[in-house]
């Protein structure tokens, strides 16, 4: 008797559960120019939009809000890489911060360890940026 | 950069209420993260 297997290889074949929306987007920045986004994964029928505020200050707006708090409810943002050191013995690198202020509006805040610098998203390692709208 | 210089940027992109609150929120940050060094 032959045995047959049912493997859930899609989420539609999964009707009950809500789905966990993400988007994700490789950032590079240089210069006193806003951040530039390379979009690997966007489910989330949001579009983001970038602005330079001051040297290693930048915005992003969504298009529609997402915080309705100033801790963020059931929405992530992160940074991957975020923290980075060149060389453990005389470190330097890199530190990125993301933090919403308001329901639409989140501020990157970037820094070689001691000030605030441009050109650091991107210019070390890889940075995406990943916001989680869990339902 | 300049405090001011930033918070100026920031009134120019969202406002003079919103530019100041982001404007707090970010010296908070940059404030918590001195006394974290001490």
């Amino acid at each position: 008797m032959k045995e047959f297997r049912i493997q859930k290889l899609f989420n539609w074949q999964i009707g009950s559960e809500r789905l966990i929306r993400k988007y994700v987007a490789d950032l590079y920045q240089t210069g006193v120019t806003a951040p530039v986004a390379t979009v690997l994964a966007n489910n989330t029928d949001v579009a983001f939009t970038y602005d330079y505020i001051g040297t290693g200050t930048y915005m992003v707006t969504s298009s529609k809000p997402l915080f309705t708090g100033p801790n963020g409810q059931k929405v992530q943002a992160t940074i991957t890489n975020a923290t980075y050191i060149d060389n453990i013995a005389g470190p330097i690198g890199q530190s990125i911060t993301i933090f919403p202020v308001f329901d639409n509006v989140m501020i990157i805040l970037t820094t070689d360890l001691t000030t605030a610098t441009d050109a650091i998203l991107g210019n070390n390692t890889q940075n995406a940026i990943e916001i989680t709208i869990y339902p | 950069m300049e405090n001011q210089t930033l918070l100026e940027a920031l009134v120019a992109k969202l406002g003079a209420e919103k530019g100041q609150i982001a404007y707090d929120k970010i010296m908070a940050i940059k404030g918590s993260a001195v006394k974290k060094e001490k």
